[in-house]
């Protein structure tokens, strides 16, 4: 409605109806934009589905799922087990949440409770240019940095291991944890502290009983965001983590991610063979993995009020 | 403004146009060196560009059948396989010899095993043997190297070595010879395969391991076959591409004294022009049309 009506002006009609075209035209280029990431997502989905399915026929689903080795190429017989590269996958991204969640949440609560002023933004900025440091350039430090210290302390011959794997992954996922969960406890209001210490709490006790619980959300948000980018990292893994096809059977045997397995294989397959089925399988696989990941996330983070 | 579009337009179909003309060639990482140093004098001669990738030789052989590419560099003969599928999509392949490259086994330079014998390798690489001491030398676990399966060496080195049986799954797999040379200088209980090419620059920083006591650098052990671990290097080109001019003249110069002193200079042993013409009998007259 106008603010002010001159005399005579007959304009109060044309101004409804043009702000409620307006409202329509808004409505459906925000509801035409939800479809197309919706049916963009559908597409991916069908598109992994149709190239996995012609391995399925052929080969059979519990084979895959539950066979131990992964050897499409061999001059013996062709062996196409998932179980090696799902246990190498599982390590890594588990192995890298171990390492960043407590330093994040720690971080995080350092940033967000003791730290003020010019030295925390130095320090978040510095995090930032962490954060945007290319994946080849972190799995280029742990073959020539990470690695041989690792070897040095652990005894081992070498450092492509699902540890170094793991550090790695935490490096590139720590920054974002660090950010979102910094962000969930600063919108803390400042009143539940307050409140806290005047009852005679600490600092301390009023950081892990009041304040960091009611952050839960965010923070447990910025874990799910971790283990995305945990499960997905192709890059570092291939080249530091050794690309051994066994089961790994410790923390420092070499291992060999699912998104690893693709990268390295997927440039060699002659397209439509039976090895380049597999592989999209094995995408469908990581796929369906992280939408559990996802759904069990909402599914925690609903519960939690 | 209208001067500024026309520039970038002129400019954009230039370098469309030069594209054009280029000449690509992507496969084996071990024949990659010299593919590069080819390619760099044939241009210097001739003025065609020629763009040279890696990709291990199956990724060559695969993009050559989908027809994505001028000629694969492979380490590797072409498989039954791949021929078939190339068959069903109507691609001709020819296969050209370029030189002879011997495999290296290295060790790191504090392991004192100087020999092994081809069957001591085998139960190495097939995971029967996994400490140094049970082939005589210091007690370090084995860590094994090998490429990825995209490459040529690592298809070449199964079929020959260990009689198409299976690799240890504990084979870790590098992407690239260059990593195993870098991996290997740093592990004192390693063992690795690579061309010999890979060798030129690192002088005492890795061991090359005699097998069978003949060296793969001894030209004699390796032309008579008395260095067991030697292949051809391949380049595979279909029909259709081979029609073009550019092509053909590459093929000219390649198999020439000047293409096969290359061959030599970037560290393997090169056929020789009377050799080359006699191991490539199919494919000369179609080079020299």
């Amino acid at each position: 409605m106008p603010l002010f009506i001159r005399e005579g002006q007959m304009i109060k009609y044309k101004s409804t109806e043009k702000i409620l075209r307006i409202d329509k035209i808004a409505k459906s280029i925000f509801t035409i934009s939800g479809i197309i990431i919706i049916s963009i997502l559908m597409a991916i989905m069908i598109f992994l589905l149709k190239e996995s399915i012609p391995f399925f026929k052929e080969h059979g689903v519990i084979d895959f799922l539950f066979g131990t080795s992964w050897d499409p190429t061999s001059g013996v017989e062709e062996k196409y087990g998932i179980i090696p590269l799902f246990i190498s996958t599982l390590m890594v991204s588990v192995g890298s949440l171990v390492i960043s969640m407590p330093i994040g949440i720690g971080a995080a609560i350092f940033f967000s409770e003791y730290s003020k002023g010019k030295i925390s933004d130095f320090i978040r900025y510095i995090m930032e240019i962490l954060s945007s440091i290319p994946s080849v350039v972190i799995g280029f430090i742990g073959i020539t940095l990470i690695g041989p210290f690792l070897a040095e302390l652990t005894g081992t011959n070498n450092g492509f291991n699902a540890i170094n794997g793991s550090i790695l992954v935490a490096l590139m996922t720590l920054p974002t944890i660090i950010s979102i969960s910094t962000d969930a406890l600063k919108d803390v209001p400042k009143d539940m502290r307050d409140a806290s210490i005047s009852l005679g709490s600490t600092k301390w006790e009023a950081i892990i009983k009041i304040v960091v619980p009611y952050a839960k959300r965010g923070i447990f948000a910025s874990f799910m965001l971790g283990v995305g980018r945990a499960i997905g990292e192709t890059m570092t893994v291939v080249m530091a983590t050794g690309n051994a096809p066994a089961i790994p059977k410790t923390f420092l045997d070499s291992v060999r991610t699912m998104t690893a397995n693709i990268a390295i294989e997927m440039g060699e397959v002659p397209i439509g063979s039976k090895h380049y089925h597999a592989l999209f399988a094995i995408g469908f696989v990581l796929f369906i993995i992280t939408l559990l990941v996802n759904l069990l996330s909402n599914k925690i983070t609903k519960r939690k009020i | 403004m209208k001067k500024i579009i026309a520039v970038i337009a002129i400019a954009f179909g230039i370098a469309i146009y030069a594209q054009k003309k280029a000449v690509e060639i992507a496969g084996s990482d071990t024949m990659l060196e010299l593919a590069q140093a080819l390619a760099e004098d044939f241009a210097k001669e001739t003025g065609i560009e020629i763009n040279v990738g890696g990709g291990g030789s199956g990724t060559g052989i695969a993009r050559l059948i989908n027809d994505t590419v001028d000629i694969a560099n492979s380490s590797r003969e072409i498989k039954d396989k791949e021929k078939k599928l190339a068959e069903e999509k109507g691609v001709k392949i020819y296969e050209v010899k370029l030189g002879i490259d011997a495999i290296a086994i290295i060790t790191n330079p504090k392991n004192s095993v100087k020999n092994l014998t081809v069957e001591q390798l085998a139960a190495i690489y097939k995971g029967e043997v996994t400490n140094w001491k049970q082939v005589g030398g210091p007690n370090i676990a084995i860590s094994l190297y090998g490429r990825q399966n995209n490459s040529g060496t690592y298809i070449f080195f199964r079929e020959h070595i260990l009689n198409n049986q299976n690799y240890s799954p504990k084979m870790m797999g590098m992407n690239g010879s260059a990593q195993i040379v870098e991996a290997i200088k740093n592990d004192k209980g390693g063992i690795g395969y690579v061309g010999i090419g890979y060798l030129n620059d690192v002088k005492g920083q890795v061991k090359i391991v005699t097998v069978n006591n003949m060296m793969p650098t001894d030209e004699k052990a390796v032309l008579s076959a008395k260095y067991p671990i030697a292949r051809f290097l391949f380049q595979y080109v279909s029909d259709k591409r081979l029609e073009r001019e550019e092509i053909r003249r590459f093929y000219k110069f390649a198999l020439s004294k000047k293409g096969q002193d290359i061959v030599k200079m970037t560290g393997f042993y090169p056929l020789g022009e009377k050799k080359a013409k006699e191991l490539n009998k199919e494919v000369f007259p179609l080079i020299n049309k």
